[in-house]
């Protein structure tokens, strides 16, 4: 996969599939002090600790028949670029992924479409709460699903009407701080 | 704009639903698990909720799963619609998505040639 956007749906995939029922994902790309951190927070069923261990090995997966390459490849991003990758998880409680990487290096792929990364799954994570909080260069947009629902009550996010409306929202928010549109 | 804004939203398709009596219709569900982001469902994921919006379709739900299980035909696609069988598409491309927006979402008829599995 070759946006780092894309990377992040497939943690916030992971966590879904954990059962989870809110994820808390921040994002954050500092130029001048040149890293990109990544983190992806769920309360879904959590791992144990041989299951982390085996989380390393791409063959490893707890989905059935796919092989797993999410996690390895974001291991070994983070030692091609300076940075280091985490997996903290507590069976019963949740897992927290982290990803921080040097944002400079020639290896890192670019973070790629975010603002639409961030839209597609506002928009479309029916039965888990989300909360996206991005920062670039000091700027930051926090967006949490929690909030929306709580105003719109049992209209679904897909409502085009609802659509319109975040698509707009996100859009301005992302011309605010300066992030890609 | 302010999420707020939205309270104006839900007070206006409230009032819809009530015409019609009726909630979601048909649930679209773009599979998103490793493979299926690789191959492109996100762009998918967009294009559907991109048309939902664009043909005002207030009868559906678009919505995500992980993985199917199908790798290679992903991105996967199933359309569950009340009192039919679950359709499943391979190989979506955004073009196809817009394809089963207009053939089978709006006016009934499947696109058969990117269905790979009709469930029960």
């Amino acid at each position: 996969m070759e946006e780092l956007s894309l990377h992040i749906i497939d943690l916030v995939e992971n966590s879904l599939s954990a059962g989870s029922d809110f994820i808390n994902v921040l994002i954050e790309e500092d130029t001048n002090k040149d890293f990109i951190l990544i983190i992806v927070e769920d309360n879904g069923r959590g791992m144990g600790p041989e299951e982390i261990k085996n989380v390393d090995d791409p063959f490893y997966t707890t989905k059935k028949k796919k092989v797993g390459v999410g996690i390895p490849f974001l291991k070994e991003l983070s030692q091609l670029c300076e940075g280091n990758f985490t997996i903290e998880s507590k069976k019963g409680e949740g897992t927290k992924v982290s990803l921080h990487l040097k944002r400079s290096c020639i290896d890192a792929p670019p973070m790629g479409d975010i603002k639409n990364t961030i839209f597609t799954l506002i928009a479309s994570t029916e039965y888990c709460d989300l909360r996206f909080f991005y920062k670039k260069d000091g700027n930051d947009f926090e967006i949490d699903t929690r909030e929306i629902r709580k105003i719109l009550g049992d209209i679904p996010l897909s409502n085009p009407e609802v659509l319109r409306f975040l698509k707009a929202y996100i859009e301005e928010k992302f011309k605010k701080i300066g992030g890609m549109t | 704009m302010k999420l707020e804004e939205l309270r104006q939203i839900r007070e206006k398709v409230e009032k819809q639903m009530r015409l019609r009596e009726g909630q979601a219709r048909i649930k679209i569900i773009v599979g998103m698990g490793t493979s299926g982001i690789a191959a492109g469902a996100r762009e998918v994921l967009k294009t559907f909720l991109e048309e939902v919006e664009k043909r005002n379709l207030t009868e559906v739900i678009v919505t995500q799963t992980g993985e199917k299980g199908l790798s290679s035909k992903e991105p996967i696609v199933i359309v569950k619609e009340q009192e039919k069988p679950d359709i499943v598409y391979g190989s979506v491309t955004p073009d196809i998505a817009k394809r089963i927006v207009a053939e089978h979402i709006v006016n009934g008829n499947p696109v058969s040639d990117y269905v790979i599995e009709i469930g029960a």
